[in-house]
């Protein structure tokens, strides 16, 4: 029984070793063990504090087996860049067009954005390699989008899920070779750390203020453009699935995707229903799988779990009741895997 | 603009042919057409018809008359071989570029990124597309016959025009301008155009070219790039041929560096080949030319080699005579002075060649 919670300062040692298993760029864990602590406090802070807005804070959720160990984690940032801006590039149409020479063309130019400024921000979920990881991926992110609409106040009505792009052999990407460097004057990884620190300024004093056109790039940049490495491409999937679109805007750093969906429309969001929890047995429908999550903050928990549903009810063990932390009669968000 | 080969410049001290310069007359369409078949594509604004010719013309006599816009007022002038009678060249002159069909090039600018904290300074090359040549004057379409090159015709060409540009100050604006042809490789197309143009226009430069002749230059422009762009982000090849000169292009390049014409950061929006720009009052033929009262004599020896021009308007003629100054008087042959339509006592306007 796969259960998500709110990460605690006793999943530390666990999630250090999450984290060491990911590649060094992935942000979605630090691998460093002051920042995992630092992030874990931050997330305890803001699941404990009264939000009006959303703000500085980030939410770390950890997806616990049925032993209760936990195997994977997925980090949700409040709202992009605060308290600055986010950067992105925008690729925006642009029609070339001459009724007199009979030309009709589309192209395309990265223009550097604040658009997705204050929007929520999804990391990648992190799960330990095995048999079951797509699986925890999926429940991660249903489990973090569940938690977004139970908490309006926390987040913004616009969900943002930007993946890694694509780097080669050397860990060089394509795209920052092609772009970024010729505006810093530093490598990528340098770029990147400084990206993740607090003062962004440099954002703005180095990147291109004109659009730069995609088709004046080298193939191999243009290339890379909203693309992800391939081993996010099950997160790719699973975030189109959840009707996320990404071809609108990309990282500025490596061209990866930058996924959006208004929360509302997100597919974990839309086709959730609240309904009535009871524990005992239901007759005249099937089981199926289901993410129930209950609608609390700091005491956020969501089970995937088998379940039967009829008229506004589902029912379900008293052991998976009893992992959400409710009663009977208690009001239940239910998402159908 | 640019000759397919070099002419040997400076001028040789004495010339194989003989050239006079003068204005293009109805009576030229037909010449004037062979010459731009001849130029194989490099006379580009000039489609290969006896009409577009005889219209080019019409607008040269219009102008003449002072009955053209500010917009079309341009002059064509003909480069014609003295013992022969043929045209064997051409250059023309417009007074003010970009009145009807707006005129764009790039401007090469300069951007800096920098940032303290990571101590990163980055000087990028910007090209922002732009009209800033707007209403200048602009000398263009140089061509010289191959049986005619290499004896200084395309100098003669050149310097009778700014002869015909002192001739008429009020026409002219204070700019003047010209375009240099842009690198090629070696098959012929431009390593800026195969990074930038292509992708805008898709169709060949060739293809780009001829609807430059059919006066499409403008439609073309508005397909081009609106923003700037980024010069380091486009290819090595590319980069390295903004503001370049077509080898053919080079003596021409040194010839108008020599009349006071230089790079001021535009190029062409195609080739990205270097616009040559000057102050109409500081062009050597304008600035450096003096009025001097033509004498008929035989020459002796010390006489010098002079741009000399005689006649007002449609009567302009041009050439490079041998001749003596002496005070407010230039000592001509009688050959010369019957060669530009003068007699002893003409006030002519003469540049000393050396």
């Amino acid at each position: 029984m796969l259960t998500i919670r709110p990460a605690q300062y006793s999943d530390l040692e666990a999630l250090a070793g999450i984290a060491a298993r990911v590649p060094p760029l992935d942000v979605a864990l630090p691998n460093d063990s002051r920042e995992l602590e630092k992030l874990v406090e931050r997330s305890e802070d803001a699941f404990a504090a009264e939000v009006e807005f959303p703000g500085e804070e980030q939410y770390l959720l950890v997806a616990c087996d049925a032993g209760g160990a936990p195997i994977g984690a997925m980090r949700i940032v409040a709202a992009a860049g605060h308290p600055g801006a986010d950067y992105s590039f925008r690729n925006e149409t642009i029609i070339h067009a001459s009724p007199e020479l009979g030309v009709n063309h589309r192209i395309y130019a990265l223009t550097l954005s604040h658009d997705l400024s204050g929007f929520t921000l999804l990391r990648p979920p992190l799960v330990l390699p095995g048999a079951q990881r797509s699986l925890v991926e999926r429940t991660l992110l249903q489990a973090a989008l569940c938690f977004i609409a139970e908490n309006p106040a926390r987040f913004a009505e616009d969900v943002i899920a930007p993946l890694p792009g694509i780097v080669d052999e050397q860990g060089e990407s394509p795209f920052w070779t092609a772009v970024g460097s010729k505006f810093f004057g530093v490598s990528y990884r340098e770029a990147e750390r400084h990206a993740l620190g607090k003062d962004r300024s440099f954002m703005a004093e180095l990147m291109p203020h004109h659009p730069i056109y995609v088709p004046l790039l080298p193939e191999v940049a243009q290339n890379a453009l909203g693309q992800t490495r391939d081993d996010l491409m099950s997160t790719y999937a699973l975030l189109v699935d959840e009707g996320f679109e990404a071809e609108r805007y990309v990282d500025v750093f490596d061209g990866g995707p930058t996924f959006c969906v208004k929360r509302d429309l997100a597919r974990s969001v839309r086709d959730s229903q609240l309904l009535r929890l009871v524990t005992d047995a239901v007759p005249g429908r099937s089981e199926a799988a289901a993410l129930l999550a209950n609608g609390e903050t700091s005491r956020f928990r969501a089970v995937l779990a088998s379940v039967r549903r009829v008229d506004g009810i589902v029912a379900t063990t008293p052991e998976v009741a009893g992992r959400l932390e409710l009663n009977d009669d208690d009001e239940v968000r239910c998402v159908l895997a | 603009m640019s000759l397919p080969d070099s002419p040997r410049l400076p001028v040789r001290d004495k010339a194989d042919k003989e050239f006079v310069v003068r204005l293009a007359t109805m009576d030229d369409a037909e010449a004037f057409t062979a010459l731009v078949v001849d130029a194989n594509g490099t006379l580009e604004r000039h489609p290969e018809s006896v009409d577009a010719s005889r219209a080019t013309i019409a607008v040269t006599r219009r102008s003449l008359a002072g009955e053209a816009t500010d917009a079309e007022r341009s002059y064509l002038l003909l480069l014609e071989e003295v013992a022969s009678g043929e045209v064997v060249g051409c250059i023309a002159l417009t007074c003010n570029i970009g009145l009807d069909q707006p005129f764009y090039d790039y401007r090469l600018g300069k951007m800096v990124h920098s940032s303290r904290r990571l101590k990163s300074y980055r000087c990028l090359d910007v090209l922002y597309l732009c009209n800033d040549l707007t209403g200048c004057s602009e000398i263009h379409s140089l061509y010289v016959r191959r049986d005619a090159r290499r004896m200084g015709a395309a100098a003669q060409l050149v310097r009778a025009a700014q002869l015909f540009v002192a001739s008429r100050p009020a026409e002219f604006a204070p700019r003047i301008i010209g375009e240099l042809r842009g690198v090629q490789d070696g098959q012929g197309t431009s390593p800026f155009w195969q990074a930038v143009g292509r992708h805008f226009f898709k169709v060949d430069q060739r293809g780009a070219e001829r609807l430059v002749a059919k006066g499409h230059k403008a439609f073309i422009a508005e397909l081009m790039p609106k923003y700037p762009v980024y010069l380091s982000l486009l290819p090595e090849a590319a980069q390295c041929v903004v503001g370049g000169v077509h080898e053919s292009g080079h003596a021409l390049a040194a010839l108008l560096e020599n009349d006071g014409f230089h790079f001021e950061n535009h190029v062409d929006i195609f080739d990205a080949g270097r616009v040559m720009e000057a102050h109409t009052t500081k062009l050597n033929g304008v600035a450096n030319s003096l009025r001097l009262t033509a004498a008929e004599a035989s020459l002796g020896s010390g006489a010098g080699q002079w741009w000399i021009a005689a006649g007002e308007g449609a009567d302009f003629r041009a050439t490079l005579a041998s001749g003596m100054r002496e005070a407010h008087r230039l000592l001509l042959p009688a050959g010369i002075l019957q060669r530009v339509r003068a007699a002893g006592g003409t006030v002519l306007r003469a540049l000393c060649a050396g």
